[in-house]
């Protein structure tokens, strides 16, 4: 049929078969706006537009709905370059993180305008409330309208010695992602690349006997299929992390075993989506089902299925895996003697937690576009680890490594869920094997069933003496790692390195066995281990202040480290190899504490009738950065006109990383941040760099920028010496952009004129590596008040309070958004997030509207972020790491605000209303 | 395509042949498409017939047009006025994206036993108008996603008689933790110096449909508002829903929550006597 609407004031006349969905057609316009967070359930709201005025969901529309309508998307919002007054309010207010859902966010928000020129926070919260975002926990967006009202929003700055670093400036990519120009991968995949649609094992446990695609084969533009006949044989590991990495080499492209649902069995790849789908349907595969393991107390019976054998599962670094047995690996360690310290103690507490599969939910899936190109693959995809996906499709596909170019392209939130090659690896595989572009974007089912958080079981076991001073704590974490084993090692250990050294306990230790289970695969998400661990811990001790009868506060400041405790436990937390004790270089800790102590005990409880409160607190660290392992690299250029470009490698996921390396150039070179354009993570134009997770953005990448500013700094200041013929001792770099002595100075325009002209020295370019046996530690104490609902079960958080030792935050307003989109996170978490099986291993809530995620309802009536300056001699610019300490204080906080209003202890996520209920009646 | 047509007046559904699946605002059928599980329906889309768009006024009724949408109940304030649980509970249903399609007769006929706009239809004594008949509402479901609806019988108008009576909404847990806390309370009563009277009460979402407590109603009959009354109204609620879970806990907390909302919803009223 024939429609004709009107698009951004354009008329568009169409010919559309009336079953077409109105997102696909937008997008088939070239409009990037409207995104697809869900798989087309109405729950996301990513796909909004203005029908008539109306908000809707474009993916619950149909072609003929559309007839004779006028239709508005945010490409309509902007004219020209200049961009609508909703759009530069987003940018002032800093709530733009990955921008994959703010598009949508900034149509629903004109379209309360629309109706009401001063909304109140309930017409606020209502209006919002169909967009889903997963990075900034919408607490900025309020101050979207307050900026719309012309207040200024003042955040407040730090570092009064600098001019750019604590300051609060735009994000460096803000205005693409406000205006919907091309910055994702799905952006950029040509007409005529190929879909993939994956087949996936319907089965946990099976080995494939045959498996027949002749019938597939034969249908009409299907072009390529890929099974474990013809796929590449090389065992890899998924997990990008520095090689050699510290997980087992367990995985195939398409295996010939397959261990849980979900299991890739053959890959299509077709002229659409629907049509790889249909034919994938016609692949017959004959399997042995095996005995699946979903427990890992099945998982460690001597007779126990076995999932993978010794030849299939490769272990690089020997880190006690015992595959026969279904064990990843074992590690244990610890300094004094847990025996001795509980025969000091006055008070002794051992009580074990359980957390689940849990699941990322980045509101743009996994996709991947790969082509070759005069001989080369090349792969655009939403990764966190650029170079590591390049070397490990060049290791799958036994290419050299200068074969393969991998680009990070805009990421629509990664939290851990793109550390690993998750797709790139078929991708590139198809995309090399048969010669033809290939684009694959898993659909929020699959996000939901291939990967997630471990599910950990944690024994803490601490005692103390009389007066709080905590002689010994002990850790014992079993974790259900699933199928395969990236990060298996490394994500239930990061929980032991990062709450153990909080405390100057002489005796600690820890024991930590990964098992391998026919579940889901797991790996890194935000937090790596320390969300859970950290609940484990904060709640022991809190347990044994209640025992002890001593308030918690008092027991922690007996036992916190401060700057420069000697932390000799690190010695003995490498991953997979000694680590380094460390003398911590600074610490804010405890005036993290005494802050929010102070502003909580301003808040009274009240209790009414069955509504009961309490309050709560937790502390925390982080890392930085994994030191002694990973590395990060830039290079920096001067422009002919005396403008800078910057390189890095680091691959910004929304977090701000870019913004921050260009912060810190800038004010090492004493320009404003304008004078430097970033290019990032393209392993062909830009150096190496880890990427992007361990914490390692802005101390790492940030470090770097740094190090290359600073050569830039030398040869600026040498090559001016040369020209003006003084010894370099005598040349200076000022403000704005100038060189020279007291006498004379050069511009930096003239500088580059000089230098780039015929009888210069060419181009100035200066790089730097960074790589440290130190970095700083990152320091937190969240605070809560709850309300529990003790006819219901039904909690509330209240209020919230955070404080964090981030050294110097180098952007106030990203640093805030970080933290406010961890603790909502985290919320979910606590309350409600859980990945639910049947007995066949069957995800029973693999979408949104049986897996919800916490929408800006959510939000408590109160939260506050704020922080605590704090120098470190390691680097001049301390940017210490936010993003993944923010996750490991609401669970314990508000774990503990409920013990306090109830007396009740809750040990296992999630806290749902039924569970609350059940501890309140059996108390 | 054939099988999709589109119909834009009343009259022309006598026109159609084959049996069909009636599409308005489609919110509840579209996510169903994409799986493939309507791939055999012969769609007609009853979006565009404008009659069944309105609302009007009578002299003892209001007659809502099929077609009205959540969004439209929550802006034209004859809903306040005379149909307040059924205003109440489009203020909570969705997202605006989602009540901007939502229809009051896509939600019946769904037949969801957590439709939002069900428990206030109950209470508010509304009558199913179809092309073929009028019923009470009371007789219009027969189980979860079941009516009493035939083969190409469409909802054409639902009828609510304007009586001078209060009537609420609330539920509880939207979006939290799955769909298993999703508990809704309805109810209706004339306040005649302090004395409850015609009382209706609805719950939805703990049963196979919507239910009328009756016991509660006949508890509250004639009573005077009062603490101990509401603690009691809640105890007899709680006993009269009927949640089909799998987990014993997951029942005892759904109603629980059905005690607990009723008693927010007459609390509230309470203060305002006072
Ligand atoms: C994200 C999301 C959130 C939702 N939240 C809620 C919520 O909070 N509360 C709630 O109650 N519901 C909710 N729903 C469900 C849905 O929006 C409602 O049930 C809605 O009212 C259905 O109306 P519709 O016009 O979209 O129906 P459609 O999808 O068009 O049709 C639904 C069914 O009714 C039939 N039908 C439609 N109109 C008629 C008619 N006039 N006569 C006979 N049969 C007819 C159709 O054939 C179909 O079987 C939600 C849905 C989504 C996607
Ligand atoms: S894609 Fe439309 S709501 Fe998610
Ligand atoms: S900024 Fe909202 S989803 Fe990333």
């Amino acid at each position: 049929m024939k429609i004709k609407f009107k698009l951004n004031q354009r008329t568009v006349e169409i010919e559309t078969s009336p079953d077409r969905k109105v997102l696909d057609i937008l997008k088939e316009l070239g409009i990037n706006s409207v995104r697809k967070g869900c798989d087309e359930e109405g729950k996301c709201g990513l796909c909004s537009i203005l029908l008539d005025g109306k908000i809707v969901n474009s993916c619950l529309l149909l072609a003929p709905q559309i007839d004779g309508c006028e239709i508005t998307t945010v490409e309509g919002l902007s004219k020209g370059n200049k961009l609508h007054k909703i759009q530069q309010a987003f940018i002032e207010a800093g709530v733009v993180q990955c921008g994959y859902c703010t598009p949508a966010q900034i149509l629903a928000v004109k379209n309360l305008l629309d109706r009401t020129k001063n909304p109140t926070k309930e017409e606020i919260q209502d209006a919002l409330r169909g967009v889903y975002c997963r990075c900034t926990g919408y607490k900025q967006l309020y101050n979207v309208f307050e900026i719309l009202k012309g207040r200024k929003v003042k955040e407040q700055e730090y570092a009064r010695h600098y001019k750019v670093v604590g300051k609060v400036t735009p994000k460096n990519d803000a205005i693409q992602l406000v205006r919907a120009d091309d910055a994702f991968t799905e952006d950029y995949v040509a007409p005529d690349a190929l879909h993939i649609y994956v087949l996936k094992s319907p089965y946990p446990h099976a080995e494939i006997l045959d498996i027949d695609t002749s019938e597939a084969e034969k249908m009409d533009g299907v072009e390529f299929i890929l099974t474990h006949k013809n796929s590449p044989k090389t065992f890899y590991t998924q997990a990008g992390q520095s090689y050699p990495e510290p997980s087992p080499y367990d995985q195939q492209v398409i295996p010939k075993k397959v261990r849980f649902v979900g299991d890739r069995v053959a890959a299509v790849a077709a002229r659409t989506y629907e049509l790889a789908k249909k034919a994938a349907e016609k692949i017959k595969v004959k399997y042995k089902i095996l005995k699946p393991v979903f427990t890992i107390e099945e998982a460690s019976q001597p007779d126990a299925p076995i999932i993978h054998d010794r030849d299939t599962s490769i272990d690089p670094l020997q880190v006690g895996g015992n595959p026969k047995r279904n064990i990843v690996c074992h590690v244990e360690g610890g300094i004094g003697s847990i025996e001795k310290g509980v025969k000091e103690a006055d008070m002794l507490v051992e009580e074990s937690y359980s957390t689940p599969f849990i699941q990322h939910t980045p509101m743009e899936p996994h996709t991947a576009y790969a082509y070759m190109k005069n001989g080369r693959l090349i792969i655009h995809t939403s990764v966190q680890t650029p170079f590591h996906v390049r070397r490990i499709v060049s290791t799958i596909l036994g290419l050299p490594e200068n074969k393969v170019r991998v680009i990070k392209e805009k990421v629509g939130g990664g939290f851990g869920a793109k550390q690993d090659c998750g797709v790139e690896d078929l991708v590139g595989t198809i995309a090399y094997l048969s010669g033809k572009p290939v684009y694959y974007r898993m659909t929020r089912r699959e996000e939901f069933i291939v990967r997630c958080r471990p599910g950990l079981y944690i024994t803490v076991k601490a005692a103390a003496k009389k007066d709080g001073k905590i002689t010994a704590l002990s850790i014992n974490t079993k974790a259900d790692i699933g199928a395969y084993g990236p990060h298996a090692l490394t994500v239930p250990m990061n929980g032991c390195s990062k709450t153990l050294p909080l405390f100057t306990c002489p005796n600690m230790s820890y024991n930590v066995t990964s098992y391998y289970t026919n579940n889901i695969v797991s790996g890194a998400y935000q937090g790596y281990g320390v969300p859970q661990t950290n609940f484990a811990v904060m709640m022991t001790l809190y347990q044994l202040s209640q025992k002890l009868k001593i308030p918690f506060e008092d027991l922690l400041f007996k036992n916190l480290v401060k700057t420069g405790t000697r932390l000799e436990i690190l010695k003995q937390l490498g991953e997979g190899r000694e680590g380094l004790a460390q003398k911590l270089s600074s610490c804010g800790l405890q005036e993290c504490l005494k802050k929010g102590l102070k502003v909580m005990r301003t808040w009274k409880n009240k209790n009414k009738g069955h509504i009961v409160q309490g309050k709560g607190f937790a502390i925390a660290m982080q890392g930085s950065g994994i030191p002694g392992l990973d590395s990060a690299s830039a290079t920096i250029t001067m422009l002919s006109d005396g403008t800078f470009m910057l390189y890095i490698g680091g691959a910004d996921l929304g977090t701000g990383e870019e913004t921050v390396a260009q912060k810190i150039a800038a004010e090492e070179l004493g320009i404003s941040p304008d004078a430097i354009a970033v290019t990032a993570a393209d392993t062909d134009t830009t150096p190496f760099d880890k990427g992007s997770y361990a914490s390692s953005g802005t101390f790492f990448t940030g470090s770097a920028a740094y190090k290359a500013a600073r050569n830039m700094k030398k040869l600026i200041i040498k090559t001016t010496a040369d020209i003006l013929k003084v010894k370099p001792s005598q040349v200076k770099i000022y403000p704005g952009g100038k060189v020279g002595t007291s006498k004379k100075r050069l511009t930096f325009k003239k500088l580059a004129f000089i230098t780039q002209g015929g009888s210069g020295v060419g181009q100035l370019t200066a790089s730097g590596g960074y790589v440290t046996e130190v970095s700083p530690i990152p320091y937190a104490a969240h605070f809560c008040q709850v309300s529990v609902n003790t006819r219901t079960g039904f909690v509330k958080v209240d209020k919230y309070y955070a404080v964090h030792d981030c050294g110097i935050p180098i952007n106030p307003d990203l640093a805030k958004g970080q933290v406010y989109g961890a603790i909502m996170k985290t919320i979910g978490h606590t309350f409600y997030e859980k990945l639910e099986f049947d007995k066949n291993g069957r995800c029973l809530n693999d979408n949104f509207t049986n897996y919800p995620i916490p929408g800006i309802r959510d939000l408590p009536e109160f939260m506050e972020v704020d922080f605590v300056e704090v120098k470190d001699p390691i680097t001049p610019y301390v940017g210490k790491s936010i993003g993944e300490i923010a996750c490991n204080c609401a669970s314990p906080a508000i774990a503990i605000a409920i013990h306090q209003a109830t007396g009740i202890y809750l040990r296992h996520w999630p806290f749902r209303p039924h569970v609350v209920l059940e501890a309140l009646n059996s108390k | 395509m054939e099988k999709f047509i589109k119909i834009s007046k009343l009259a022309d559904l006598k026109k159609i042949k084959n049996p069909v699946k009636f599409l308005a605002g489609g919110t509840d059928i579209y996510p169903l498409l994409k799986d493939g599980f309507l791939e055999n329906e012969f769609f007609c889309d009853i979006s565009g017939i404008k009659e069944l768009k309105e609302t009007k006024i009578k002299k003892d009724v209001l007659e809502i047009g099929a077609l009205v949408t959540f969004s439209d109940v929550i802006e034209n304030p004859v809903f306040k006025k005379y149909a307040n649980a059924l205003y109440e509970s489009a203020l909570v249903m969705g997202s605006p994206q989602i009540r901007n399609r939502a229809t009051l007769g896509g939600n019946i006929a769904n037949a969801s036993p957590s439709g939002d706009s069900i428990p206030p239809l109950f209470v508010l004594k509304a009558k199913i108008k179809t092309n073929l008949r009028t019923v009470d509402i009371d007789r219009f479901f027969m189980g979860p996603k079941k009516t009493i609806l035939k083969k190409n019988e469409l909802i054409t108008r639902i009828i609510i008689p304007k009586e001078q009576k209060e009537s609420y909404f609330m539920k509880v847990g939207p979006r939290k933790a799955l769909a298993i806390s999703k508990v809704s309370v309805a109810m209706a009563f004339k306040m005649q110096k302090g004395v409850l009277k015609d009382v209706r009460v609805a719950l939805g979402a703990v049963g196979p449909t919507v239910l009328r407590a009756k016991k509660t109603e006949d508890f509250l009959e004639g009573k005077h508002l009062s603490d101990r009354i509401i603690k009691k109204a809640g105890e007899i609620v709680s006993s009269e829903a009927m949640p089909i879970d799998d987990f014993r806990s997951l029942a005892v907390y759904r109603r629980k929550v059905a005690g607990s909302i009723l008693e927010k919803i007459l609390e509230g009223r309470l203060k305002w006597v006072r």
